[in-house]
């Protein structure tokens, strides 16, 4: 009896073992976050209340922008861009406390 | 007299090494790199000055801070032009990088010390008849140091970088905002609990905060 040959992609015998690739080597230890992960983890932990919130972002003072158009029958005639500070005068005096 | 036009708000100087565009909370951050200082900023006109906008900066400033490993964060309203900012930066730089390397790996904790003002030379607005007399008179209030500030210093100094003190309004007698590093943050709690007892008063601790006190004055 004849047998029929299929045709086929699997190549006959075993496979080839496969290289086993090196391990990847263990580890001993988790290397410390770098400090900007740090300050993430930390600073979000913090709840702020309003008082903190005023005194952080407030407490050196605030810059005040007004645009100042002085117009006559409807012609502008003088702009003048205003930038000022608010602030309590001891809060712009030399820290002389840091180190 | 109407409020400013659009021009660059600065929220904040950091190194330059941060991406040209950052979104947070949903406004759209500019990296503007000046020499070797970013200015992070957003082109619009000045924020309304509400509780909100402060409140919204405040949280901008502290997503901004987890993100970059140095960051001083700018005043609230501070608006600009590209050319006054470079000038400004370029003026400032020396004392801008010192700034980087003194707030590197630290955050900002704050002391309230609560309670009435005991001696005459705290209490405020004590007679001036014109603005100059004021003016003196809160420098010469300014440079009266509490006895307070000196028990917290004591207690603390091992675990503080830096200081910077500020006089109470009202029934706050005297804010002290200290710069600690990460690694003596929780000795810096420790020792911190124990100030109630040591002042007789009350005292609150919060933070860690960004490092808005010991931030450079640009403008």
């Amino acid at each position: 009896m004849k047998r029929s040959r299929r045709h086929s992609t699997v190549p006959p015998g075993r496979p080839p073992k496969r290289r086993s690739s090196p391990r990847p080597p263990s580890r001993v230890s988790t290397p410390p976050p770098p400090p900007a992960r740090l300050v993430a983890r930390i600073i979000d932990e913090s709840d702020s209340s309003l008082l903190d919130v005023l005194d952080n972002l407030l407490n050196r003072g605030v810059v005040l922008n007004a645009d100042l158009i002085l117009a006559l029958a409807d012609v502008d005639l003088v702009y003048v861009r205003l930038s000022a500070i608010l602030c309590a005068a001891d809060r712009l005096l030399p820290d002389e406390t840091s180190e | 007299m109407k409020p400013a036009s659009e021009g660059i708000y600065l929220y904040a100087l950091a190194e330059p090494d941060l991406p040209r565009h950052l979104t947070v909370l949903g406004r759209r951050l500019r990296n503007l790199p000046i020499g070797n200082v970013a200015a992070v900023i957003e082109r619009r006109a000045p924020p309304d000055f509400t509780t909100e906008a402060v409140r919204q900066q405040h949280a901008i400033i502290t997503r901004l801070t987890a993100r970059l490993p140095v960051l001083l964060p700018a005043r609230f309203g501070s608006v600009t032009d590209e050319p006054a900012l470079r000038t400004l930066v370029s003026r400032h730089r020396a004392e801008i990088l010192a700034a980087f390397e003194q707030v590197r790996g630290c955050v900002q904790m704050t002391v309230r010390i609560f309670g009435m003002c005991d001696d005459v030379a705290d209490e405020p607005r004590s007679g001036a008849r014109t603005g100059t007399e004021f003016l003196e008179q809160a420098r010469q209030r300014s440079k009266h140091v509490r006895p307070e500030a000196g028990i917290v210093r004591a207690a603390m100094s091992a675990c503080v970088k830096a200081e910077r003190i500020a006089a109470g309004e009202r029934q706050g007698l005297l804010t002290v905002f200290h710069l600690v590093p990460l690694e003596r943050l929780d000795l810096y709690r420790q020792r911190a609990s124990g100030l109630h007892s040591m002042l007789s008063r009350h005292v609150t601790v919060t933070g860690p905060w960004p490092v808005f006190a010991f931030a450079p004055e640009l403008f």
